[in-house]
């Protein structure tokens, strides 16, 4: 792979990648090579991660994040540039327009397919961000899920608004009252936020958003914001059962049902719907 | 309240403007440097304010709250980084298309770059991340507050122009702790209209405005003229304006004057067509733009209006009043008054424009080249279906030769003829160097130096013959060289004419014009005192002879006048 020799050529030791990459080949190749992978959760902490490693280690840190979260990626590359750390910011897709940088993110900024070899790719004062442009796999909670999301259909009622994040990847769902797509594919930021904000429209609506364990925890300090008020309901869709959701949930004053997909209720679901409080209806599956 | 609005005063016309455009909902997260915006806006209850510390956060919030409440929503932010967390969110509207205008804060632009804690370049933008972004600088003079005013509203009107989005506003801020403010400053408004709420015609005296313009369809023309006769307005036009309905004035020569002959104060201007070719002096209250780009142009700082349509709907909108106009009478009874007052004027391109401009031959093109000739030519009425140009959208001397030949090889069966001065001309010079068609017909007016800036009323005067090695470019190309233009003229096949008074000059002017000369250049000389000596004459036929017109001339008037500028 290209890639990989070119994080031979520059003997690099260190990558920080979005723990979405993590099966990727590139970061397997990278592992077998011996070098330091480590994921983080969140772009934009995964660039100030590269930024701490290189201010201590000197050497040259590579940021591999999918480009559905790149725009995450600038206050880190920021402080980069300024402090003239060499963090190499490798996106890889095509999500966004990057014909134009900003002027004080990166030196230099580089495009690739895969297959393209990385010849002439400079870095010495300051970070680059090199574009690496492949289709990315696209994971579904589509049909998993479908359970759920009829009872949901159920029960979500006229004057309620319903956000479904991008992530969720279900569209077309038959509901009488207001229903919004929201966020961009792959990208987990932003989804509690979006939510809220919309909670500060009306006052007398029920706001449900529905998101992945991902997008929770990509935003989950919104939680804490002093405006998330009893209309709000986040009903959040996760792999596994996951205790710092709800703790944390919990902590911030929202009422917490936590159920696995087998032992969902409609019910019950219409219940937190109802009950007149900040909530959070953690839905996982089992096993 | 103990405290007021800031005193800074690029923060107060956007607050005000905010207000005036109905946008309240304020989403702010906390910092240093956006404290006068911030502590401005919460003191006012018409403003919403949410408070969010993750500036990430607070752009998903705004995308939420825009979206479901249909209305725009402001973002706040300090500085450092904090922008740059807004990218995400921004990004998430732009391709939702939610109006979101981002106001980031920031210390002065001049300390970017100096390693200045929490200064951080917010001059680029991602492509698909705002629609406009705009720096709004610390206000010094008052022009600073006009254009102020001009580029807030034009960014408040993006969020919701033709596929709604977000905007961005660098706002600089001097950290005024001075909160002292009772009321927001009266600020214009820019309004834009599309298809729908028309505002009403202003009463009083309404004038039509044409830039640079192309050829008016008969049916333009015909609803021009139906609005003219309805709002008793009239059709200032210079040569490139091109617009020859009843309602056409020429008004350089009128409206030079000193005198006042009703011609030069308006209530509301209508603007169409591009940049202006002549100067002409005019005032307006207000302004509007009739244009399909529905773009914000603002020449005067009195816009309030945008019609995005085309010019024959907005005037077919409001020509439904009857008719009664009586302003054109007084613009035609002005132009003959000061015209047949013209005295004997010196040789120089204003008496060849008065003796040839009417013998331009119907049906051809006259380009006009920056910037004295296109000034001087103005003074007099061409003949009807004669069209004219100038490259008066970047108003450069650059290129005038080459627009001209460009156009005439375009359209090799219509004469062309172009006026040019010196400068311009031998800075296009290698445009001859090109195929020269047979229909052209090059006048150069050579007297060796920019006359622009020998002329009495140009600022550069004030250096008097200090202007000619640096400002007025004096002595190149020959400085009048009887040999140069006409060698060349022999080299590359044109036929090459020559005057240096104002016999020789009628000798050749006919042969000039003869369409069967082409391609021919007649190289007339002049000088500069001549020049400026003319100008001054046509410009002061008509003296304002009131008291206050003979105070404002005398050395007393100058002195006041002087003061009252400062």
């Amino acid at each position: 792979m290209n890639v990989i020799k070119y994080l031979l050529d520059l003997n690099i030791k260190y990558i920080v990648f979005d723990q979405k990459l993590k099966k990727s080949l590139i970061i397997q190749n990278a592992y077998n090579l011996g070098i330091e992978c480590i994921s983080v959760l969140d772009a934009r902490s995964a660039t100030y991660y590269a930024t701490g490693i290189a201010a201590q280690s000197k050497e040259k840190v590579v940021v591999f994040i999918s480009a559905a979260n790149s725009r995450s990626a600038f206050s880190g590359m920021t402080e980069a540039f300024y402090r003239k750390l060499p963090v190499i910011l490798i996106t890889l897709g095509k999500a966004f327009n990057y014909s134009t940088e900003l002027k004080d993110v990166v030196k230099k900024h580089y495009v690739f397919t895969l297959n393209e070899k990385m010849d002439n790719v400079y870095i010495d004062d300051g970070p680059i961000h090199i574009e690496l442009i492949e289709p990315e796999k696209t994971d579904s909670y589509e049909e998993k899920y479908t359970s759920f999301l009829v009872k949901l259909e159920n029960i979500v009622q006229k004057k309620q608004y319903l956000y479904i994040s991008r992530n969720i990847n279900v569209k077309n769902l038959n509901v009488p009252g207001k229903i919004v797509y929201g966020g961009i594919e792959n990208c987990d930021a932003g989804a509690i936020s979006n939510v809220l904000g919309a909670s500060l429209a009306k006052s007398r609506t029920r706001y449900i958003g529905v998101l992945s364990e991902e997008e929770y925890l990509h935003d989950m300090n919104a939680l804490g914001n002093i405006n998330i008020n009893d209309l709000l309901l986040y009903f959040i869709i996760s792999k596994k059962d996951n205790n710092i959701i709800c703790d944390y949930s919990k902590s911030m004053g929202f009422e917490v049902f936590r159920k696995s997909l087998n032992e969902l209720d409609e019910q019950e679901m219409l219940s937190a719907i109802r009950n007149g409080k900040r909530t959070v209806f953690f839905v996982y599956e089992e096993g | 309240m103990s405290h007021y609005y800031t005193d800074e005063i690029n923060t107060l016309i956007l607050i005000s403007l905010l207000k005036k455009h109905n946008i309240r909902k304020i989403i702010a997260s906390p910092g240093t440097t956006n404290i006068s915006f911030v502590g401005s806006v919460q003191i006012d209850s018409y403003f919403e304010v949410y408070s969010v510390v993750d500036e990430r956060s607070a752009a998903f919030m705004a995308c939420g709250l825009a979206e479901e409440s249909g209305e725009p929503v402001v973002l706040t932010c300090t500085g450092a980084t904090a922008s740059r967390n807004y990218i995400p969110g921004l990004t998430e509207a732009y391709y939702r298309h939610l109006p979101i205008l981002a106001i980031t804060s920031t210390q002065h632009t001049g300390r970017v770059g100096n390693y200045v804690a929490q200064v951080i370049d917010r001059s680029e933008q991602f492509p698909d991340m705002v629609k406009t972004s705009i720096q709004l600088p610390t206000i010094h003079s008052e022009e600073d507050k006009r254009h102020t005013v001009t580029a807030v509203n034009e960014a408040i009107l993006e969020l919701t122009h033709g596929i709604a989005g977000p905007v961005h506003i660098n706002l600089l801020t001097t950290y005024s702790n001075n909160f002292v403010v009772k009321e927001l400053p009266e600020c214009r408004v820019i309004r834009r209209i599309i298809n729908k709420d028309y505002p009403d015609m202003p009463k009083g005296k309404i004038g039509i405005f044409v830039g640079a313009h192309g050829k008016f369809t008969e049916d333009e023309t015909k609803e021009i003229n139906r609005f003219c006769e309805a709002y008793n307005a009239i059709v200032i036009c210079d040569h490139v304006s091109n617009y020859r309905g009843k309602y056409r004035f020429l008004a350089s020569l009128v409206n030079n004057q000193e005198n006042n002959f009703g011609t030069k104060v308006f209530d509301l201007i209508i603007y169409i067509g591009s940049v202006h070719g002549a100067y002409i002096n005019f005032v307006g209250k207000e302004l509007w733009r009739v244009n399909p780009d529905g773009i914000i142009r603002d020449p005067y700082c009195n816009l309030t209006y945008v019609f995005e349509m085309e010019e024959i709907e907005f005037f077919k909108h409001y020509s439904l009043k009857e008719k009664n106009n009586t302003i054109l009478e007084c613009c035609k009874k002005a132009t003959e008054a000061v015209f047949s007052k013209i005295p004997e004027l010196p040789f120089s391109n204003m008496w060849i424009a008065k003796e040839t401009v009417m013998l331009i031959p119907d049906d051809s093109i006259l380009h006009l080249s920056i910037l004295n000739t296109l000034r001087v030519w103005n003074y007099f009425e061409t003949s009807e279906n004669v069209l004219c140009y100038t490259n008066s959208g970047g108003y450069g001397i650059d290129g005038c030769l080459s627009s001209f030949l460009g156009s005439a090889i375009t359209h090799r069966q219509v004469q062309h003829y172009l006026i040019i001065g010196d400068l311009a001309f031998f800075y296009d010079l290698n445009a001859v160097y090109n195929e020269l068609p047979s229909n052209i017909h090059i006048m150069l007016i050579n007297n060796g130096v920019g006359t622009e800036f020998k002329n009495y009323n140009h600022r550069a005067s004030y250096f008097g013959e200090e202007a000619n090695p640096y400002i007025a470019a004096k002595g190149h190309n020959g400085f009048k060289n009887k040999d140069t233009v006409k060698v060349m003229c022999g080299d590359v096949g044109m036929k090459y004419l020559c005057a240096k008074d104002k016999k020789e000059y009628i000798d050749c002017r006919d042969l000039w014009i003869d369409k069967k000369s082409g391609p021919v250049l007649l190289e007339v000389f002049t000088s500069d005192e001549e020049e400026s000596k003319a100008l001054k004459l046509i410009n002061n036929i008509a003296k304002d002879n009131s008291i206050i017109g003979r105070f404002k001339r005398s050395p007393l008037g100058k002195i006041t006048g002087k003061i009252l500028r400062r």
